[in-house]
């Protein structure tokens, strides 16, 4: 595997629930994201997973505070850039995917016109060029009948396609790293599985880097070949996908894989 | 007050929750006209004591309304239900209210089934004041033991449920639903809003409280993992039929129809380098107004003939416990009205 | 049929000036210490005051405020402090009166009506509106001209009027919880409807109905004297602010302020009180959830 696209350093932060005071909620988060991994950072709520993954993109809540460490991309430290330096690698260098794709999507437009809109922001294409992208796209993340679909409204878009149009919209900046936040969690299992399925196998074609944040250390095992397992806002755990599940050194790793198989220990 | 009194059978143990011909039609009015929804399609079952049937399926597969037409949350557009032979179906609200007596629910989310402002205390004594004569002193020790059969700290009584935990929430609305010491309990997701920590010591939880209390569980989830943990039967649902049905054993380890196969499959295992042997269902669940006319499962179904469309099969019977609606997985089997409570 | 609550808002939460916890705290502090000195004299005043407030000539007429008379002395040489003290037991009772009124008719009534819907709710709905389309204070001039003054007939009138607030409040309250879970799970506890309603329901959705409430306070207070400016609240024999600044508007003319000036000063407080508890109340966060 080769060097680190990603480097989170000693990230140390908390919250300013009242002035002048800070709840930690991080305390020295350090894992790497290597280029063309698939990484997974796993815990349960309050890890600090998510606000941990949001910081990468710049897009932790305002009350959040970084006290000390590092998140380096490619080299460069995104957490010393200005926030149009950082919006020049947000949403092109890195995508993120959230949980809810349909409160993502603004509900007065189409699918179409807002995959486009981004086609044409992103990669400044015509309006032409963008609907032609944007129907590529669709197929891509195997939108069926993409011609009609790109005409719908996103309440006219279940769940898991919502999801698809919005990694759709996540690929058309051909990210080199692509957060999923919690993609699949609230979909029906049959659905889950065909869009980690799909990810696994963009992520094939492609070679980018993806980082997937998530609680259910199943998704993890099919999808994903370097963990991170996170606990109160601390690392307790780093390893292949394989070690983690199948030996775990931590305590808490061990009791993780334990509850999570639940069936095996009846 | 009861017109009916069904007559113990004569060996087994009598059935707790009987559930017969359920059904719920919702009226929707779809551009203009009215359109007729049908989000339980005749579901019959039977739970015994101490037992517990596992209600699986994916949204819009209508087991959250099964639990809630049982407990007449929403009322049931035909079927009859009966709680240890007494009906809960066609009796007055006030019949029903004492009722509630024999038959609960634990709700998914315990975070929104808690009244924010009562005390643990209060939570748990409103059910006893309403159920039982018991005076203010018998409640408060009846409350305590309720707090020591869920695990949770006598010093919690005063606490408000803001200012419990995910999981100690979830022990207290266990705990009011053993209040009255009912029969049946009806479990709508109970996990699956909690952490996979937490998730396991509910379980174990359940279980223990099961067999104390000889309760008959209808376990409601998507979750296979747990399913498989919790229950002796399961119930495989898809759009408002059941699909498959059989003792855990036999549809974990034996799956004959394409729908359960396919959801089975589908499951997250944590397993690192499993081989997958998925069976993929082409397109989506239809929406509930689209149900198909023949077998629910006709357009998605790899196996269909062109039989499947225009008939809907009837449960057949694969063993003496294992029943399925595809005469294509099981051309052999015979057709049954209900599958025999082991 | 949506809840007809446009507008309801900006009555809740009269500024949305956002008090820190200090801020708040003082707020309340004040409004609430304010309320209870006023309060206080009413009860005072109901054994004792410095002169009898009804008899005149207990002084100069139109004497300007003294060690004997710290309010001055009023047209007829009665007592000012007396007169605005025994004014506090009208006042602050009718004020209080009304409030509670409103506040109990409107929450059942409106709890009702959103709780079962159907042909009461109807019908409670078009009754509202047809108390809508009339300009409040005219309404109550019109009824108090017709039925009569009289402190029973100012207390109908004013808790009336805000009334249709009240159960607009209420109703929208109960219909946004009443699909909430816990109130489900209190069905199969085994409660009725109406113990659904009233004991779980209805305590949940009281925070905004008591911050309207006080809001409505302040209101209440100033138009109880408005109808007494007015002569038609009550009799101008008994005292009452409203009617103390009435037979003192001409003597500010001439230089004479504190006929009207304390009074006027006293209702000023009164509604104060009340706008500083809501203030407090609308800021706070839900109380039977916070720690």
């Amino acid at each position: 595997m080769s060097a680190a696209l990603l480097e989170v350093d000693g990230f140390t932060g908390g919250f300013e629930n009242q002035p002048g005071r800070i709840d930690p909620v991080l305390h020295g988060v350090s894992f790497s994201v290597p280029a063309g991994s698939s990484t997974a950072i796993v815990g349960e709520s309050g890890s600090g997973k998510s606000i941990t993954a949001l910081s990468i993109m710049g897009l932790a809540p305002g009350r959040f505070r970084r006290t000390a460490g590092s998140i380096r991309y490619a080299g460069q430290d995104l957490t010393a850039m200005t926030e149009p330096e950082l919006r020049s690698i947000r949403g092109r260098e890195i995508s993120i995917v959230f949980q809810d794709a349909r409160s993502s999507l603004n509900p007065v437009f189409t699918v179409g016109t807002q995959i486009a809109d981004v086609c044409r922001t992103n990669r400044g294409v015509t309006r032409r060029e963008a609907r032609k992208l944007t129907l590529e796209m669709l197929d891509l993340v195997r939108v069926p009948e993409s011609r009609r679909r790109m005409d719908q409204y996103p309440h006219e878009f279940s769940g898991g396609m919502a999801q698809r149009a919005m990694l759709a919209m996540a690929l058309i900046s051909q990210p080199k790293l692509l957060i999923l936040d919690e993609p699949t969690t609230g979909l029906d299992v049959t659905i889950q599985a065909d869009v980690l399925d799909l990810i696994v196998d963009i992520k094939a074609e492609t070679g980018m880097t993806t980082c997937l944040i998530t609680h259910d250390l199943g998704v993890v095992a099919e999808t994903c070949d370097r963990v991170v397992v996170m606990r109160g806002g601390e690392v307790k755990e780093i390893g292949s996908c394989e070690q983690i599940i199948n030996a775990p050194t931590d305590p808490y790793t061990q009791q993780l894989v334990a509850d999570s198989r639940m069936v095996e220990n009846r | 007050m009861t017109p009916t009194k069904q007559a113990p059978s004569a060996e087994r143990a009598p059935i707790a929750l009987d559930v017969s011909s359920l059904r719920k039609e919702y009226r929707v009015r779809g551009a203009g006209r009215h359109v007729t929804l049908t989000a339980v399609d005749d579901v019959s079952f039977q739970i015994r004591p101490g037992e517990t049937l596992a209600l699986v399926g994916e949204s819009g597969s209508g087991k959250s309304t099964i639990a809630r037409c049982v407990t007449r949350l929403v009322e049931p557009t035909a079927g009859s239900v009966h709680i240890d032979g007494k009906p809960i179906i066609g009796i007055s609200a006030r019949q029903l209210s004492a009722s509630y007596s024999d038959l609960q629910m634990v709700f998914q989310d315990p975070t929104s089934s808690l009244d924010p402002r009562m005390t643990v205390a209060a939570t748990l004594d409103e059910p006893l004041r309403l159920h039982t004569r018991l005076d203010k002193e018998g409640r408060r020790a009846r409350v305590a033991q309720l707090l020591a059969d869920v695990e949770l700290d006598e010093s919690y009584l005063d606490r408000r449920p803001r200012q419990l935990s995910g999981g100690q929430r979830q022990r207290l609305s266990i705990a009011r639903a053993l209040a009255a010491e009912p029969k049946v309990i009806l479990l709508d997701e109970p996990t699956a809003s909690l952490d996979v920590s937490v998730r396991g010591q509910i379980i174990r939880l359940l279980k223990r409280l099961q067999v104390e209390h000889g309760l008959a569980y209808l376990f409601i989830s998507h979750d296979l993992g747990v399913v498989r943990q919790m229950s002796d039967r399961v119930m495989v649902m898809y759009l408002g039929g059941i699909v498959e049905q059989g003792s855990t054993e036999e549809v974990f380890e034996n799956p004959v129809h394409p729908y359960t196969k396919a959801l089975l499959s589908a499951a997250p295992v944590v397993e690192y380098g499993r081989e997958h042997d998925r069976l993929r269902l082409t397109g989506e669940i239809p929406s509930p107004m689209k149900v198909p006319a023949g077998c629910r499962l006709v357009g998605r179904c790899p196996i269909a003939e062109a039989a499947c469309a225009l008939k809907r099969p009837d449960l057949m019977l694969v063993t003496e416990t294992h029943a399925v609606a595809c005469p294509v997985s099981a051309p052999d089997a015979a057709p049954v009205l209900a599958v025999p409570v082991p | 049929m949506t809840a007809p609550t446009i507008g309801l808002p900006r009555l809740i939460r009269p500024s949305r000036t956002r008090l820190g916890a200090a801020g708040r705290s003082w707020a309340l502090w004040t409004g609430a210490s304010l309320l209870a000195l006023l309060i206080l004299t009413a009860i005072v005043a109901t054994f004792w005051t410095p002169y009898p407030p009804t008899a005149s000539g207990v002084g100069l007429l139109q004497d300007a405020p003294s060690l004997a008379h710290p309010f001055g002395t009023d047209g007829l040489g009665s007592d000012v402090l007396s007169r605005t003290m025994a004014a506090a037991k009208t006042d602050v009772s009718i004020t209080v009166l009304v409030v509670l009124m409103a506040l109990v008719v409107g929450t059942v009534w409106g709890s009702l009506a959103g709780f079962f819907g159907g042909a009461f709710d109807y019908i409670t709905m078009r009754i509202l509106e047809l108390l809508n389309s009339f300009p409040s204070l005219l309404l109550a001039v019109l009824v108090i001209a017709v039925a009569g003054s009289g402190i029973a007939n100012v207390i109908f009138v004013v808790a009336v009027l805000p009334l249709p607030d009240y159960v607009r409040l209420a109703r929208a309250e109960i219909r946004s919880k009443k699909e909430y879970q816990f109130a489900e799970a209190a069905r199969l506890v085994g409660r009725g409807p109406f113990g659904v309603l009233f004991a779980h329901l209805v305590p949940n959705s009281l925070r905004p109905l008591l911050t309207y409430a006080s809001v409505n306070a302040s209101y209440v207070a100033s138009t109880v004297g408005a109808l007494g400016f007015l002569g038609l609240g009550i009799q101008p024999g008994s005292a009452e602010w409203g009617s103390m600044i009435a037979q003192g508007q001409d003597a500010i003319l001439s230089g004479q302020w504190w006929i009207s000036g304390f009074p006027g000063l006293a209702i000023f407080l009164l509604a104060a009180a009340f706008h500083l508890i809501s203030d407090a109340i609308a800021d706070l966060r839900d109380q039977g959830s916070a720690a």
